[in-house]
């Protein structure tokens, strides 16, 4: 890169060092403490220390986890590229300044993409939205996408004419039902490797301790805890359904629900409402996103997957990792880690007033309780730890890099 | 009643209770009044051209110098017209509207406006008066309770069955129709549809249940539909769509389950109680002050379970059936039909004008 250069406008980001082999590229939608984003920073912390495998990492937009990507790799993100000043000031001339715009934001992130050196392979990482393929066509990278996701989210194989499912050259199934899925949508099996989603086991050091006082609650209440993104697909409407049921059931007992997790889409008032509908204020808690989601693991009592659709979330090896039983619906990858309600209990999706009866029983029996929590850690640190886990994604998806 | 000019606002000409609502309001004092009348769209829908044939029809640009004695409100949904209405007219505000509603579709300033500006307020049930004090801070002697009604004679004479009309036939023989009607928005509930479907099939197996109105495929629907496909209820739960023809499809059903968790007071279950099919219903819903006194069956809202008794008893127990059929069609008939409903509640705007 010369001076000259440097100085024009979308040239600015810093100066990569020249690969021996190749660079691999890996995407994810954000640097949000989600399932795919952790996932891969795991990953690529494993790599990091264990490979000599050169790689950048390729943001759909930032996070809170872009500045850990940083210090593995130069990291780009593509919604601070295409948000370029001058697009912006075109934008504000009517409807052919916006059309420019767009084309120049455009061909910015192309130019940005095409600097990074000797692109060999791109990673995707989850099955979702994949329109920044088409700029990295030109460099003919071979492509590897890691399935983490079922149900709807598959559709995504069809985006744009279908290009990750015409593009990719390997799959890498983090679970068995994940490779099923993918099978049932006409992807041949030989182009599928099977690895496994993970964890990295060791709780990071607490931020504070959650004093269930905060939320109202007495030091002898049973938490029932959850946590995820308020969307369709994590079912936080039959969470509120569920503690309704348990609450009636148990009377006696002092149960409390918590979720903790963003709102996007409105969810957090209608469920405001639908508590106070059922007469659950005081028992039912929203506390919304949290920063340091292991100190509320530590407070719970139970963890309470109410998914319909959610392939193997991560949330549920964490709160196994802290000794929580598990309990979840008979959808996704979740009743293989339960087993046969070792660790927890399984309840065919969506009974609700089964499921209810299960936290009744887990709340009513601390010994009981304990046990299964204790399962479920042996279970995810011999099986789901990133130590185990990583090198056999890494294994699944050496044969496709540089 | 010396002739005045009032000017109804409605939020849009949606096809859906209160713009309905309003429509037959203002044709029966066209036919029985002097009044002049006025609408005001704040947005459009299909119903613009009912509207237009009243009388006429003008856009939000036009309220600033509306030159009205009365502005009628059709909705709170209507409430920001307040802050540019001139100072003359008395107003009158109906609400068709519970909680969630009145906390999230308006703002603290139409509140605000609403609790100083209006001069009564019309609501369609006493669940409503409870939450407009609750969640607005209104006063209940500045409010009047005047239920929802239909044209109980239309309703009933427009009712072949679906098969004759060429719909489609629901109900083959052997079967029960369990059916639900509205918008397929988080309000009405067809999630709960769902679970109610499986807990009946669990009972009684080899049900129909067609919802008729609201989305049939799209953003608002896949995730109700990916469910049931789950849920092993793909042939027998389905959700229709709007159908010109609503009511022959609601005279095919033996029950109506309103399944909603957030619902005023539903046209939907007076129509069904004119066309003589059985409500049943949730207790967080206005329903349940018609459906009281064996006029329907109401459970604790959202204990499916409790629905789906209900449901079967309504299905085997042909003698309670019928009495509640008949109390419900009464009750219709004497309390919530035009020709009953629409004059109280043209003396309700014409004492706000006289006083």
């Amino acid at each position: 890169m010369t001076a000259g250069r440097a100085a024009r406008p979308f040239l600015h980001s810093p100066p990569v060092p020249q690969a021996r082999r190749g660079t691999v590229l890996f995407f994810t939608h954000s640097g949000d403490r989600v399932g795919p984003p952790m996932i891969l920073l795991d990953l690529l912390t494993w790599i990091a220390a264990n490979t000599d495998l050169r790689f950048e990492v390729l943001l759909w937009r930032g996070g809170p986890l872009e500045a850990e990507f940083g210090a593995l790799a130069p990291v780009h993100d593509v919604d601070r590229i295409r948000r370029w000043p001058l697009a912006a000031r075109l934008e504000a001339l009517g409807r052919p300044g916006r059309r420019a715009a767009a084309l120049l934001r455009e061909a910015r992130l192309r130019l940005w993409l095409w600097r990074i050196p000797r692109l060999r392979t791109v990673v995707v990482v989850s099955v979702g939205p994949n329109d920044y393929l088409r700029h990295l066509r030109p460099r003919r990278p071979r492509v590897v996408t890691m399935a983490l996701e079922l149900g709807l989210q598959l559709v995504h194989l069809d985006d744009n004419d279908g290009r990750l499912r015409r593009e990719t050259e390997r799959f890498v199934a983090g679970m068995p039902v994940i490779r099923d899925a993918l099978v049932g949508l006409g992807i041949d099996p030989g182009r599928i490797a099977l690895a496994r989603e993970f964890v990295d086991t060791r709780p990071p050091a607490p931020v504070r301790v959650v004093e269930r006082s905060e939320l109202g609650i007495p030091e002898d209440g049973i938490v029932v805890g959850s946590a995820g993104v308020m969307e369709w697909r994590k079912a936080p409407e039959l969470f509120v359904q569920i503690a309704r049921a348990a609450c009636a059931a148990a009377p006696e007992l002092p149960l409390h629900f918590v979720w903790i997790g963003g709102d996007d889409q409105g969810y957090a008032a209608r469920l405001a409402d639908e508590v106070d509908r059922a007469g659950l204020s005081g028992r039912v808690h929203f506390p919304g996103r949290q920063s340091n989601p292991w100190d509320w693991f530590a407070m719970f009592d139970l963890f309470l997957l109410t998914s319909r659709e959610d392939a193997f979330p991560l949330v549920c090896l964490e709160n196994a990792s802290v000794g929580n039983p598990v309990l979840c619906f008979d959808t996704g990858g979740m009743p293989e880690f339960v087993g046969d309600d070792e660790c927890g209990a399984v309840v065919a999706f969506p009974d609700v007033e089964l499921m209810a009866e299960r936290v009744v029983a887990l709340a009513a029996d601390g010994d009981e309780r304990r046990r299964r929590g204790e399962l479920g850690r042996e279970r995810v640190r011999e099986r789901y730890d990133v130590s185990v886990c990583a090198p056999l994604w890494y294994e699944a998806m050496e044969p496709l890099f540089p | 009643m010396t002739p005045a000019r009032v000017a109804f606002v409605s939020h849009n000409a949606s096809r859906s209770g209160a713009p309905l609502l309003l429509l037959q309001l203002q044709r029966w004092l066209l036919d029985h009044s002097d009044h002049e009348l006025v609408t005001v769209l704040l947005d459009g829908g299909p119903l613009e051209a009912d509207f237009a044939a009243v009388g006429p029809v003008v856009g939000p640009d036009d309220l600033a110098g509306l030159d009205a004695d009365l502005v009628y409100l059709n909705t709170v949904g209507a409430a920001p017209a307040l802050a540019v209405l001139p100072d003359g007219p008395k107003v009158v505000c109906h609400v068709h509207e519970l909680d969630y509603a009145l906390t999230h579709w308006i703002d603290e300033a139409d509140r605000d406006r609403l609790r100083h500006r209006v001069d009564r307020f019309l609501v369609v049930s006493q669940l409503v008066r409870a939450a407009l004090e609750r969640c607005v801070g209104v006063d209940p002697g500045r409010v009047e309770v005047h239920y929802g009604f239909v044209d109980v004679a239309a309703v009933a004479a427009g009712a072949p069955a679906p098969a004759a009309s060429g719909t489609r036939v629901i109900g083959a023989s052997g079967t029960h129709v369990i059916g639900a009607s509205g918008t397929t928005e988080w309000r009405k509930a067809p999630d709960l549809f769902l679970a109610l479907a499986a807990a009946v099939e669990r009972r009684r197996p080899g049900g129909e249940y067609p919802w008729v109105g609201g989305a049939d495929r799209g953003p608002e629907i896949d995730g109700v539909l990916a469910d049931r496909d789950r849920l092993g209820l793909t042939d027998s739960v389905r959700f229709v769509g709007e159908q010109p023809d609503a009511r022959a499809w609601f005279a095919a059903f033996d029950v109506f389950a309103l399944v909603s968790r957030d619902d005023p007071f539903p046209l939907t279950v007076l129509e069904a109680a004119a066309l003589g099919v059985p409500v049943v219903a949730f207790d967080s819903t206005g329903a349940r002050e018609f459906l009281a006194d064996g006029c329907g069956v109401v459970v604790p809202y959202p204990d499916v379970e409790a629905m789906a008794d209900a449901v079967v008893r309504l299905l085997d127990d042909g003698p309670g059936r019928a009495a509640l059929v008949e109390a419900a069609r009464r009750r219709v008939r004497a309390d919530h039909d035009l020709g009953v409903a629409a004059p109280r509640l043209q003396a309700a705007i014409e004492s706000v004008l006289a006083s």
